[in-house]
């Protein structure tokens, strides 16, 4: 077993990590900030001088307009650009209902199965 | 589970239909405010589940929510693949269109559309994905209500009976 004060130090440092990084992050609802952009010429993290990703300037340039039309770009970002991860995220849920049915499904009364059950069947 | 007393049954008929007008407006609202298919279908289960404490958990039919759920989602692929005539997989086919619903409206004075201005759009934008939403939204109500339904009649059913 590890031992109290072990775990203590671990969580403590933990915690100095996270509060860290949120040091490191940028202001709420400012787009600006220091960011560390990847420069494949250089081969090494540089400090960003844009003041966005290009990802977030495509994305709040064209998600008003043509491309999705939504006003709401967090929507347009889930269901348009990413709806392929939100189809994954219903079909997991789906997966759910189906595992929660088959697990229990002496509950129900159908035929057959529900009589000889004791537990869980219904009269 | 039995049927709750008289005054959990009262308190629940008041409650039901606010509680499910918020949820069908975060639903339908979810590409122009913050909120969504999932968040709002959470609040409208929310509702069911508490019919269900109050009037017993032989209120909602088995058969109906299999079919919503099964709808939603098969709707939500076959959305997708509507798509796949115009672009892609899941690809906002109705945004770019001058169609009536969903589509982008002229502006008149300029005679071209320049994108929604924030906090501005009309309910009828957005193309897909309004409708990507409500697909979502009917999925998940119909899914944690079948769980919470089955949950009930296994734990409490077999036991007390009806």
């Amino acid at each position: 077993m590890i031992g109290k004060g072990v775990k203590i130090i671990f969580l403590m440092s933990l915690a100095a990590l996270l509060l860290l990084t949120v040091y490191e992050m940028r202001d709420f609802g400012e787009p600006e900030g220091k960011m560390y952009i990847y420069d494949p010429v250089a081969g090494e993290n540089v400090d960003g001088s844009v003041e966005r990703t290009a990802m977030d300037d495509f994305f709040l340039a064209n998600s008003t307009s043509d491309e999705t039309a939504t006003n709401n770009v967090v929507s347009a970002v889930v269901f348009d650009y990413r709806g392929f991860d939100t189809l994954g995220e219903a079909t997991v849920l789906f997966a759910a209902v189906t595992g929660v049915m088959m697990a229990l499904r002496g509950a129900f009364p159908e035929k057959g199965h529900a009589k000889k059950r004791k537990g869980g069947g219904v009269k | 589970m039995k049927p709750m007393s008289s005054v959990v049954r009262t308190i629940t008929k008041l409650l039901l239909g606010p509680i499910f007008l918020f949820g069908a407006y975060i639903i339908l609202h979810g590409h122009l405010t913050p909120g969504g298919g999932f968040q709002g279908g959470a609040i409208i289960a929310t509702v069911m589940t508490l019919v269900l404490i109050a009037f017993g958990t032989r209120v909602w039919k088995k058969n109906i929510l299999s079919f919503i759920e099964s709808t939603g989602l098969l709707a939500f692929v076959g959305l997708g693949f509507l798509g796949l005539g115009s672009g892609f997989f899941l690809f906002n086919f109705l945004a770019g269109s001058d169609s009536l619903f969903f589509g982008k409206v002229i502006e008149p004075v300029t005679g071209e559309f320049a994108g929604w201005p924030a906090n501005s759009a009309p309910l009828l934008s957005g193309g897909t994905v309004p409708l990507l939403n409500l697909f979502v939204g009917m999925e998940v109500v119909a899914a944690l209500t079948l769980i919470i339904i089955t949950m009930g009649l296994f734990a409490f059913d077999g036991k007390e009976g009806e």
